[in-house]
């Protein structure tokens, strides 16, 4: 198994799509960070519009924690489609390269080749998201500085700078559960599938239904609870005053229960299938 | 003829009013403050809005008399726009007259009830209305109804019965519920909007505590 | 035999693909399996090379090696973005095996491919590409080889390095080598047994002259003074005064040679048999 998963480390980064990939990644940031530039003036006065009546501000909110927020906000759609794009394709170019039958051919059982590609599917996306975080830490602080950070959410709530990081950390770290669940979805779309276009058109279809039922009243205390589409924005619950540890907890080990089981159903098929 | 005395003696009236009647309780107050030509003071700020959840601020709050004071702070904080007139400065800015409604008891203390009315329409306020504690020569209560920002109902709170500087200020005011349009919000989006619409203002508070006054008089 | 496959059937849906299909290969000998497009060539190599499983029957392979067979299935499947040292290497590596640059460069060598080559193989041709599939093939020294229609896409020389490279490997290495294709000419001079496969079936099998033998009806000569010769009118129409075709009948080819070379005024300098795959693809007992 550590032969099959650094030969697919060593061959995720001799390929150029994976360049594209962290390429794409980087200019998706800077747009984000941009746009969060402009915009966040815009946030912010609407914000602070009925208090201007009664308040003068002293600091600046237009901060790099405020940026790095609505970075954090790119994990609702953007990440996880590029991210489900790459992934897939991890094992998608193998069926279409016919590698898979290749590799199969040596002493190679069908469980280890898979399970290899589920953990390089995992530490790839480990890596893009601690090169996003750093970068965007990074970044935001040196262009724009440290401050308070400021959330709508249950109210206008304003976090002190060592305490807005520490969530801003924590967040990125629960975000980083949904976008492994993600990664693990898309690489079963593409067991399941094994052609690419169909996979990515899937997979984005299964982005967006999950994005629009995390809105959606299911009319159920249960589901509205532990229906995945529901635990995809678990890393929100850190911006609230009293962080709620242990339904966060137990959210995120719900959905990595989703991915285990996402991962096996792969896992699974891919066993059971014959190589044709 | 008639006519133009009676007007020459209103208007002369209405002028000698303007000189004799600041209520000579506030003139006292006033002349105490004035004793004092600035001080540096650490201040900790608590906000009390329903919508705003903000951590106990710190900042260094500096006044020199004749100045707007000024405050200093690593963190963002939010500095009511009423309250901090320390030298009466803001009452004193434009032509004003005063109206003692005589001695009414606030907090167990025996206060002058004293109405400040602005003479000219520059003054950005209407009408403050002064609690004064005549003993002790300071302001105990003040209500200022603004032009344009509403009414602030300001409390002091002192250390020692010689004190003229506050050890604490509350100030009371309306405040207008937030408003953010969708696209803004995060997972509250669908709790709050009929509550939004049915609560179209609601009071807040802003607390002040002052402590290491650093006075040069 | 190191390897045998025992009455090996599969159907995909309603539809049967392979039909108590059995065959066998000893230590260095090249089998070949001949069949048309469609007869389940692949399906039976994919069994044989544990890809897909049989609805029944089983594969039996004389080794206790940890890879006891290597193969190759219709084109070879390369990771087009390495070269083919990282190639070699990577597919080394996924079998637990740790080879070095030299050792790669070695492979290389054996299957005839240049060391300075340090390019994707995307660049390589078609007869590379079948080179550098073999050494990934051969790695981890397998007793036996499957190989499936290797000589698709080759040019005819080609065909012809691989075929010799094919030999050697069942010669110098006493591999078993199970080989494929749908064109008879490709494997006749070079396996020594085959079977033919139909329709799921097997329909003919034994050593190669045999069925060679029994997929020829008629021959090409090529020689002179043809016209003037009454056993070659007797045998078929000649052509011209140089070149006839002719069907033996009852007699076996080698006589008549023999008559017609013994006429005084015909010369022969070729004879090329007629290979008739379908001739081989009637059904009739194995």
């Amino acid at each position: 198994m550590r032969n099959l998963l650094s030969t697919e480390l060593f061959r995720i980064f001799r390929q150029r799509k994976t360049y594209y990939a962290i390429i794409a990644v980087f200019i998706l940031e800077a747009i984000i960070m941009i746009s969060a530039y402009m915009q966040g003036r815009e946030i912010l006065d609407l914000f602070l519009e009925n208090l201007t009546d009664t308040f003068e501000f002293n600091g600046n909110l237009l901060n790099g924690n405020l940026i790095v927020y609505l970075v954090l906000n790119s994990f609702w759609f953007h990440i996880p489609l590029i991210l489900m794009v790459v992934v897939s394709g991890f094992l998608t170019s193998e069926y279409q390269d016919r590698t898979v039958e290749a590799v199969l051919l040596q002493p190679v059982s069908k469980l280890k080749f898979i399970g290899a590609k589920y953990m390089a599917a995992l530490l790839f996306t480990a890596f893009m998201l601690a090169l996003l975080i750093v970068t965007t830490f990074l970044f935001a602080y040196l262009v724009f500085g440290d401050g308070d950070l400021v959330v709508y959410l249950e109210g206008l709530s304003f976090f002190e700078p060592h305490e807005a990081f520490s969530r801003l950390v924590w967040a990125f770290a629960s975000g980083s559960g949904t976008m492994l669940f993600y990664a693990v979805v898309s690489l079963t779309l593409a067991v399941l599938l094994r052609e690419a276009t169909a996979t990515w058109i899937v997979a984005a279809l299964f982005l967006l239904v999950t994005t629009l039922l995390l809105r959606f009243d299911f009319g159920s205390e249960g589901l509205n609870t532990y229906f995945f589409p529901k635990l995809t924005d678990t890393w929100q619950a850190l911006f609230y005053v009293e962080v709620p540890w242990d339904a966060i907890l137990t959210k995120s080990l719900v959905l990595l229960g989703y991915s285990a089981l996402a991962a096996l159903l792969g896992i699974a098929v891919f066993i059971k299938r014959d190589i044709t | 003829m008639r006519y133009f005395l009676l007007l020459i003696g209103t208007l002369g009236m209405a002028a000698a009013m303007q000189a004799q009647d600041i209520d000579p309780v506030l003139t006292q107050v006033k002349a105490r403050l004035d004793s004092i030509a600035g001080f540096e003071v650490t201040v900790q700020m608590e906000v009390d809005i329903r919508y705003v959840n903000m951590p106990v601020k710190t900042a260094e709050l500096s006044y020199q008399q004749g100045n707007s004071v000024r405050i200093r702070s690593e963190d963002f904080v939010m500095i009511p726009k009423r309250g901090l007139d320390f030298g009466l400065g803001e009452l004193y800015k434009y032509p004003f007259m005063t109206l003692n409604l005589g001695e009414v008891e606030f907090q167990g203390r025996p206060c002058e009830l004293v109405k400040v009315i602005p003479t000219t329409d520059a003054s950005d306020y209407s009408i403050a209305t002064l609690w004064i504690d005549s003993q002790r020569r300071r302001i105990a209560k003040s209500q200022i109804s603004t032009k344009k920002n509403g009414t602030f109902d300001i409390n002091y709170a002192y250390k020692a019965p010689k004190d003229v500087l506050p050890e604490g200020i509350t100030v009371n005011f309306q405040v207008a519920d937030i408003r953010i349009p969708l696209r803004f919000l995060g997972r509250e989006a669908q709790v709050d909007k009929g509550q939004l619409k049915a609560d179209p203002g609601q009071k807040g508070a802003i607390r002040l505590l002052f402590s290491e006054y650093r006075i040069s008089r | 035999m190191i390897l045998e496959a025992a009455a090996i059937s599969k159907s995909y849906g309603s539809l049967p693909v392979l039909k108590e299909v059995s065959l066998g290969l000893e230590r260095g000998e090249i089998c070949g399996l001949i069949g048309p497009n469609g007869a389940g060539k692949s399906t039976l190599f994919r069994i044989v090379l544990g890809l897909v499983r049989s609805d029944s029957g089983q594969v039996y392979l004389d080794s206790q090696a940890r890879k006891p067979l290597g193969g190759i299935i219709e084109k070879p499947a390369l990771y087009g973005y390495l070269s083919a040292v990282e190639n070699l290497r990577v597919f080394a590596r996924v079998q637990g095996m740790r080879l070095s640059r030299p050792e790669a460069r070695d492979l290389l060598e054996q299957v005839g491919l240049p060391i300075d080559r340090h390019d994707p193989v995307r660049n390589y041709s078609m007869g590379m590409k079948q080179r550098l599939g073999l050494a990934i093939a051969l790695l981890n020294a397998p007793g036996c080889l499957v190989l499936d229609e290797p000589f698709t896409g080759l040019d005819p020389i080609g065909i012809r390095d691989l075929r010799e490279l094919v030999r050697q490997l069942a010669v110098e290495r006493q591999i078993g080598i199970l080989i494929s294709s749908h064109n008879l000419s490709e494997l006749g001079d070079l396996c020594d047994r085959l079977y033919v496969l139909h329709k799921g079936e097997i329909r003919h099998s034994g050593p190669t002259r045999e069925i060679l033998r029994r997929a020829t009806l008629k021959y090409q000569l090529y020689g002179r003074g043809f016209l003037g010769s009454p056993t070659l009118s007797e045998a078929g129409e000649p052509l011209s005064d140089t070149s006839a075709l002719i069907s033996p009948g009852p007699h076996s080819i080698e006589s008549l040679l023999a008559r017609v070379a013994a006429e005084p005024g015909v010369g022969l300098s070729a004879c090329i048999p007629q290979l008739d795959l379908a001739l081989l693809l009637e059904k009739q007992p194995v």
